[in-house]
């Protein structure tokens, strides 16, 4: 009788302590988490299908603004994606880079050096480490990860999110236009921007900058110390496992007194780049290379609007097919009609953001702002409604998915 | 490791596991002692050595008391047909005089050590700024001194034993390690309850068997203990600390902002010390052993003599065992009435009254000082004190007055609306005392009073409310808890004679379970923890 009692009590006391940890996680998985435009393009990396994508970009923000995987692909063909988190940290970089060579074979991976360059004092900080660290699978990679760059006592909030972000409750409704662009994404099983993100603003400085002055300036500064353990840890590992389908790059950035140092710090990452025996090409000092203008590209002092973007997607293109013989590649009806969708998108994101652009200068706008354009919910329908409204302004009308607009 | 932490539910699990396990019955204090041993060198090994001293300096000094009265006693017995009833009246008064010297021994010992540590500073800083004024050049040195874990807790728990050692009401403890346990037990170490031995002793010394109904009872209030300080007080917390960061800061807001903040100071702190003591009484239950409750729904209170009877009841059955009854009934006190009651005065209605109440009243007010010198080293919380005190002193000596007025308009005392009305006439009284809690310093208090008045600006108020680290979803939240915690309080109060816990157990295990499985996402969800959030210690463990 005793017996029956325990066994009556442990079963239900079991089956109470599963439902909670069952809906602990669920809440953890789709509802209670950090979920922003850096989570869906991590999230969409993953969706490619495997050995796919032709080229990666590793990196931050300035790569994700700066470069188009849609337009390259329209334009030359080859399939890229930029892999890449908003102020991504020095100790990501080469975990990222065996995440991309485990879920893809890239025939060329370029790594933007931003993530070197901070200096010990402005060290991104957890939240721009989690942009990474919570949107990839929970494999080796990333348990050595934690392991080498987080305390402890803190893992557990890793291992089990929710401790981090239960009061995410408190981003709701707002939240809510990301959380459907993440259902849709999974339901389809591909980005539509393909990781793009662009706000659209043509940004004119008005300060003293640098940029025509520094094309033969090679003055250096040292690396803050994680930024140099950091990057001479990625060319080691890379050259000890003799991976030379990567090189590196600088993205281009206004050069300003502030950033000066900045500017003199990448010299020093290049020269030790360049002392591994790894490609480096500084689009920071010679931004004429892609044609930048400073006056027209950038929609801040770090991030290109889509002007600029479009001038370094072709430079890049360029730099693949030609010296690193990157071809089309060969893809399924499905894949090519997928890559066609998302180049559809690019062409509404594009025109949306002229004409915002557009509207700003007329009203004077020309500082810091403007309107971002990114994977959610409220900007895929704000550019599709525009594309509605602007019927013959692009390619995109012939491709409008009119059964999911009525 | 504070006791909303993860570790911290860890730690219970396995003492409770190794504590249940542990075959011989009669040696599982044993388990519970290495606990706390190891849960208060966890938080504050550098200062173990003061409660050691306490532990073993009470229990000595308990033992030394033991010893006279069981020898004098003995001679007592032996001299029994020798000595006269003089001979015997004066060798008890050299004895009495002689205990409470062996008694007072200890309470200068430890009160001691806890004014130094607590209210040097304090005094330091008085005595200073009088010479100053006197132009006396000398100045007292300020000390940088810390608080060990818990010392207001355990020293008065253990002046309590001492005390009642000394009034032979219980046997002293023999073995110093069962009385380390007595003094150090984990789960009241932070804030109490505030125990007396002959309530906790013999609960922690018998070695209890597990009883998966204790344990289901207590799992559920720390839940609930849970629930009130990591959702409510917690929360609640962001905005009082910022209204209170800085004394400059607190000046600029609004009498709105302040009444706001005060309210919700009230919430807080209830929340916070009650959610607390649940969760000690809670732990304490799994292993079978019963903490007394130290609230009784106190904003239900109809005067302030009730909401001190309702609030901190392990403090407040303290002071009035060890101080106010003592001096109600001392020999000064009674004296003072007496000469009044010979007065003129004293032979009017009210003046016999008053002569008949004078001690009560006077113990009263001198209890509340010293729980207002008890909160904290800061003349706000004596204005605290004298605030609650003069309030139940005058209560005492008008209450014919009121008694008269009451009759006069024809009032029924137990209509609904006059309870209502004494509820918040009492509840705006507390409100007053929070005051000079909240406010950074007495002057700030009295400000503070004064803008209740002068200060009122709803727009002011609502832009500045906003602005406190909370947005209006977290009032929201706050709200709704404000709502749930009423409600439970409510049934409480209706259903006094037996626990909430006890009448959910009576519901459909469909319902029962549904109202756990709530709290506990509640909790998951709406609680403030986690890196990001620098986790609140609990009010009272300042004090």
């Amino acid at each position: 009788m005793k017996k029956k009692l325990y066994i009556t009590r442990g079963l239900k006391l079991l089956s109470f302590g599963l439902a909670v940890v069952l809906l602990t996680l669920l809440l953890q998985t789709f509802l209670l988490k950090r979920i922003d435009n850096n989570t869906m393009r991590m999230e969409a990396f993953y969706l490619e299908e495997k050995n796919t994508v032709d080229a990666v970009l590793i990196g931050a923000s300035d790569v994700y603004a700066g470069y188009s995987a849609p337009y390259a692909y329209e334009k030359y063909g080859y399939t890229s994606y930029p892999y890449a988190t908003q102020s991504s940290p020095a100790n990501i970089v080469l975990p990222q880079i065996k995440e991309v060579l485990k879920y893809q074979n890239p025939k060329m991976v370029i790594v933007e050096i931003n993530a070197f360059l901070y200096r010990d004092s402005e060290l991104p900080n957890e939240a721009s480490a989690r942009m990474f660290a919570d949107n990839v699978p929970r494999d080796s990679i990333w348990r050595d990860y934690l392991k080498d760059a987080i305390p402890e006592d803190k893992q557990i909030e890793y291992y089990l999110p929710i401790i981090k972000y239960h009061s995410s409750w408190n981003e709701y409704p707002w939240k809510i236009k990301y959380l459907n662009a993440e259902l849709g994404l999974k339901q389809r099983g591909y980005s539509l921007f393909r990781g793009y993100k662009t706000v659209a603003n043509e940004f004119h400085c008005t300060t003293k900058i640098y940029n025509d002055e520094i094309k033969d300036k090679n003055d250096t500064l040292p690396l803050a110390v994680n930024g140099e353990r950091y990057l001479r840890q990625t060319l080691e590992y890379l050259k000890d496992n003799n991976i030379t389908n990567v090189m590196f790059m600088r993205f281009p950035h206004i050069v300003s007194d502030s950033a000066y140092n900045r500017f003199k710090r990448c010299n020093e990452a290049a020269r030790i780049i360049e002392s591994y025996g790894y490609d480096f090409v500084n689009l920071e000092r010679h931004g004429d290379w892609a044609g930048i203008d400073v006056n027209t590209d950038y929609y801040n002092w770090d991030h290109l609007n889509i002007y600029g973007s479009e001038k370094v997607t072709d430079y890049v293109a360029n730099m693949l097919q030609t010296k690193y013989g990157i071809t089309k590649t060969e893809l399924t009806d499905k894949q090519v009609a997928e890559w066609n969708d998302s180049v559809n998108y690019y062409h509404m994101i594009y025109n949306y953001s002229q004409e915002m652009i557009k509207r700003r200068l007329e009203l004077g706008k020309t500082g810091n702002g403007g309107t971002t354009v990114s994977e959610d919910e409220k900007s895929i329908n704000t550019i599709k409604q525009y594309a509605r409204n602007h019927p013959g302004e692009g390619k995109y009308e012939v491709i409008l998915d009119d059964e999911e607009e009525s | 490791m504070t006791y909303t932490s993860i570790n911290f539910i860890f730690f219970v699990l396995a003492t409770a596991l190794i504590y249940f396990i542990l075959p011989w019955k009669k040696y599982r204090w044993t388990v519970l002692l290495a606990a706390s041993a190891i849960f208060y060198c966890l938080a504050s090994y550098k200062y173990a050595v003061f409660i050691l001293f306490t532990a073993l300096s009470t229990l000595l000094i308990g033992l030394w008391l033991d010893k006279v009265n069981t020898s004098s006693k003995a001679l007592l017995k032996s001299k029994k047909g020798e000595w006269d009833r003089e001979q015997k009246k004066a060798f008890k008064n050299k004895l009495k005089v002689k205990k409470r010297w062996i008694m007072a021994l200890c309470l200068i010992l430890n009160f001691g050590i806890l004014a130094f540590l607590k209210y040097y500073n304090f005094f330091a800083g008085s005595l200073n700024d009088i010479l100053g004024s006197m132009r006396i050049d000398f100045s007292a040195p300020t000390l940088k001194l810390f608080l060990p874990l818990g010392i207001s807790f355990y020293t008065f728990q253990s002046m309590g034993y001492i005390v009642d050692v000394y009034r032979e009401k219980v046997k002293p403890q023999t073995n110093p390690f069962k009385f380390l346990l007595f003094v150090s037990f984990f789960p009241q170490i932070i804030q109490g309850p505030i125990s007396n031995y002959s309530q906790l002793g013999h609960q922690l010394f018998e070695g209890h068997d597990f009883d998966f109904t204790r344990f289901k009872y207590g799992s559920q209030l720390i839940l609930w203990g849970f629930f009130k300080k990591l959702v409510i007080a917690d929360r609640a917390v962001v905005a009082i600390n910022t209204v209170t960061a800085t004394a400059q800061g607190y000046n600029k807001y609004s009498g709105t902002t302040l009444t706001f903040t005060i309210l919700l100071y009230a919430f807080q702190l209830y929340a916070d010390f009650s959610g607390g003591i649940d969760i000690s009484r809670g732990v304490a239950q799994l292993f079978g052993i019963d903490l007394i409750d130290n609230f009784k729904r106190p904003y239900f209170s109809k005067s302030i003599n009730e909401y001190w009877r309702r609030w901190h009841i392990s403090l407040g059955a303290w002071m009035k065992d060890y101080i106010f009854n003592p001096l109600a009934i001392s020999s000064a006190f009674l004296n003072a009435s007496k000469k009044m009651r010979g007065t003129k005065f004293g032979k009017t209605k009210a003046g016999a009254h008053i002569a008949k109440v004078l001690p009560t009243a006077f113990a009263s007010l001198i209890v509340f000082l010293v729980v207002g010198i008890w909160h904290g080293a800061n003349y706000k919380y004596v204005a605290f004190g004298v605030w609650n005190g003069g309030i139940i002193m005058l209560s005492i000596l008008m209450q014919p007055l009121f008694d008269a007025v009451t009759d006069k308009l024809h009032i029924n005392r137990g209509n609904f609306f006059f309870r209502l009305f004494q509820m918040i006439r009492t509840f705006i009284v507390v409100l007053v005392g929070y005051v000079f809690d909240v406010a950074p310093s007495f002057n700030q208090g009295m400000m503070t009073i004064g803008r209740f008045f002068t200060d009122q600006s709803i727009e002011r108020g609502r832009a500045e409310i906003f602005k406190l680290g909370l947005d209006w979803k977290d009032y929201v939240l706050l709200l709704v808890c404000v709502v749930v915690i009423w409600s439970v309080s409510m049934i409480q109060e209706k259903h006094s004679d037996t626990t909430i816990r006890e009448m959910l157990d009576k519901k459909p295990f469909i319902l029962r379970w549904l109202v756990f499985f709530f709290l506990i996402m509640a909790v998951i969800i709406f609680g403030i923890y986690g890196s990001g959030y620098a986790a609140s210690d609990f009010v009272y463990m300042q004090f």
